[in-house]
């Protein structure tokens, strides 16, 4: 059962709007401006704080969201792009919260944040419980080291090996799923924390980790000659999706209309760049 | 109410919830013997008289350091900093990286409960065990300890209730217990409610048998201890209430 994306005109009133204007159906920015200060007279929005909208991540995630141990902010693609949505949307930008991945949805659910930028695959399982916006494309990378002699294009290659993941992954999803079919079973291990999953085999307790494609890269980057990629990244199969509260239209749709305009003006690319993820671009 | 009952009843007895119990209790067993064994050794050390200070200053640092660091964080240190320390060269993998924790910070915790138990022996059985003749070790062990036993008990009965949930800590250093496995069904399901209530109900099912079996160990371990004498008959009971009064 995957809930629909797509969606036409009635505008939902959003719950317990303080008073000003009711955001009425399709009067949005029209077209796209331009140049880079995009700021379209956004409708009211109710959002838990005021003039920003606060985002749930899994700061573990390096390049795309991770704490640096300067500053003690949270840094990365998602937190720019976050950034340049909420300024696309009009609001003053966004506020960061850090939330462990396999808790993130309950989080949202709860009213803790606005939407989740986390590098999160939109899966038809997660479709039950939030809506999605796409916003980047998703690849699979598996990562051993130097010396090791473990070739593997796919998780096929895996079975019989131990492997870390993090929890509530489509990567743990999907190496489950093929572990019932490997004659020789692989020993999974799972951390709630993807930088302890990655620990894991860095400390020699695994044979193989795994992980979104840019995070892969990073960690290889970082540890230059130490480690490799045992094969060609694989697609996901799903774009990461900014996650909504159902029931909020209102918030998909500017989101949606946000995206549109920071692709438009050249925002998106120059994030991406930024960060060395330009690969994982949207295509169309 | 948002509780679903097929849930519930679906996951209660899953296999990997009961695995995750059957390891939960063996790491709370092992542990808590190896660190009562630790314990005693650092009781016995920390009130050592022997003229070398050493004992003392061993078991005294040992006590200092596993009672003054967090559990979690020795947890984590055993798994992942000991290989960054060594350069992988040792690597413990879960299961005994939670054993070794375990017992290490449970030893630090039994030292002082075991000395309260060696001190509330009055001082004039150990002189009457050495004016004997005995060894200060022979009455230690025949005199000395088999009399703290009975003071030691109840606070021990305690840390093992405590052990046995401070093993969900082991969670995070992807041991299977019970708190893994409810972790990895609710990330998968979204059902928090139903499974962190199974997970609860485990946990209150284990430390009930525990205060349960607590309570046999005290009542063995009260016979034959004599609080005073007790006057037998009506003018007996006379003169004893009589005599206390005066």
């Amino acid at each position: 059962m995957i809930a629909c994306g797509g969606q036409q005109g009635g505008a939902t009133p959003t719950t317990g709007s303080t008073g000003t204007s009711s955001p009425s159906p399709s009067a949005q920015s029209p077209s796209p401006s331009p140049t880079t200060t995009a700021s379209s007279p956004a409708p009211q929005l109710k959002l838990i704080n005021d003039g920003y909208l606060t985002v749930g991540t899994d700061a573990s995630y390096p390049p795309m969201e991770s704490v640096d141990p300067k500053t003690g902010q949270i840094v990365g693609a998602d937190v720019d792009l976050a950034n340049a949505l909420a300024k696309a949307m009009g609001l003053k930008g966004a506020k960061m919260v850090n939330n462990s991945f396999d808790t993130i949805i309950a989080a949202l659910q709860r009213g803790k944040f606005d939407i989740i930028m986390s590098s999160m695959n939109d899966t038809p399982e997660r479709r039950q419980q939030v809506d999605f916006v796409d916003y980047m494309t998703a690849s699979i990378g598996i990562v051993v080291p130097s010396d090791s002699n473990i070739k593997a294009d796919s998780y096929k290659d895996l079975c019989g090996y131990t492997i870390s993941v993090q929890r509530g992954t489509v990567e743990l999803d999907e190496l489950q799923k093929v572990n019932e079919q490997c004659p020789k079973k692989m020993t999974l291990k799972t951390f709630t924390q993807d930088t302890d999953a990655w620990q894991a085999l860095v400390s020699g307790h695994v044979d193989v980790y795994t992980s979104d494609l840019p995070v892969t890269a990073f960690h290889i980057k970082e540890n230059p000659s130490k480690f490799k990629l045992a094969g060609e990244p694989f697609s996901a199969g799903q774009n990461y999706g900014i996650a909504i509260p159902k029931n909020r239209q209102d918030l998909k749709d500017a989101l949606a209309k946000a995206l549109e305009q920071i692709r438009a003006s050249g925002e998106y690319d120059r994030i991406l760049k930024k960060w060395g993820v330009e690969g994982a671009a949207l295509k169309e | 109410m948002n509780f679903d009952p097929a849930i519930f009843w679906e996951y209660l007895f899953h296999p990997s919830i009961v695995r995750g119990a059957e390891l939960t209790i063996f790491l709370s067993v092992v542990s808590q013997l190896l660190g009562i064994l630790l314990g005693l050794v650092a009781a016995l050390g920390r009130i050592s008289h022997s003229r070398i200070p050493v004992f003392r200053w061993i078991s005294g640092f040992y006590i200092w350091l596993f009672r003054g660091t967090p559990l979690l964080v020795q947890i984590i240190f055993v798994y992942f900093a000991i290989p960054q320390l060594t350069n992988q060269r040792v690597v413990i993998p879960e299961v005994p990286s939670a054993i070794i924790a375990l017992s290490l910070n449970e030893g630090a915790y039994m030292a002082e409960i075991i000395r309260a138990g060696i001190l509330s022996v009055e001082g004039g059985q150990m002189e009457a065990a050495l004016s004997l003749g005995m060894t200060r070790w022979l009455a230690m062990r025949r005199i000395i300890l088999p009399q703290a036993i009975r003071i030691i008990i109840p606070p021990t009965g305690n840390e093992f209730i405590s052990m046995l949930k401070n093993t969900s800590l082991v969670a995070v250093i992807s041991a299977h217990e019970l708190l893994f496995a409810t972790q990895e069904i609710y990330s998968a399901t979204f059902r928090y409610f139903e499974l962190l209530t199974i997970a609860s109900l485990w946990y209150l099912a284990m430390t009930t048998v525990a205060s349960y079996l607590q309570g046999k160990l005290e009542r063995r371990f009260e016979r034959g201890f004599v609080r005073e004498p007790q006057a037998v008959g009506f003018f007996g009971r006379m003169m004893a209430g009589a005599l206390r009064r005066g």
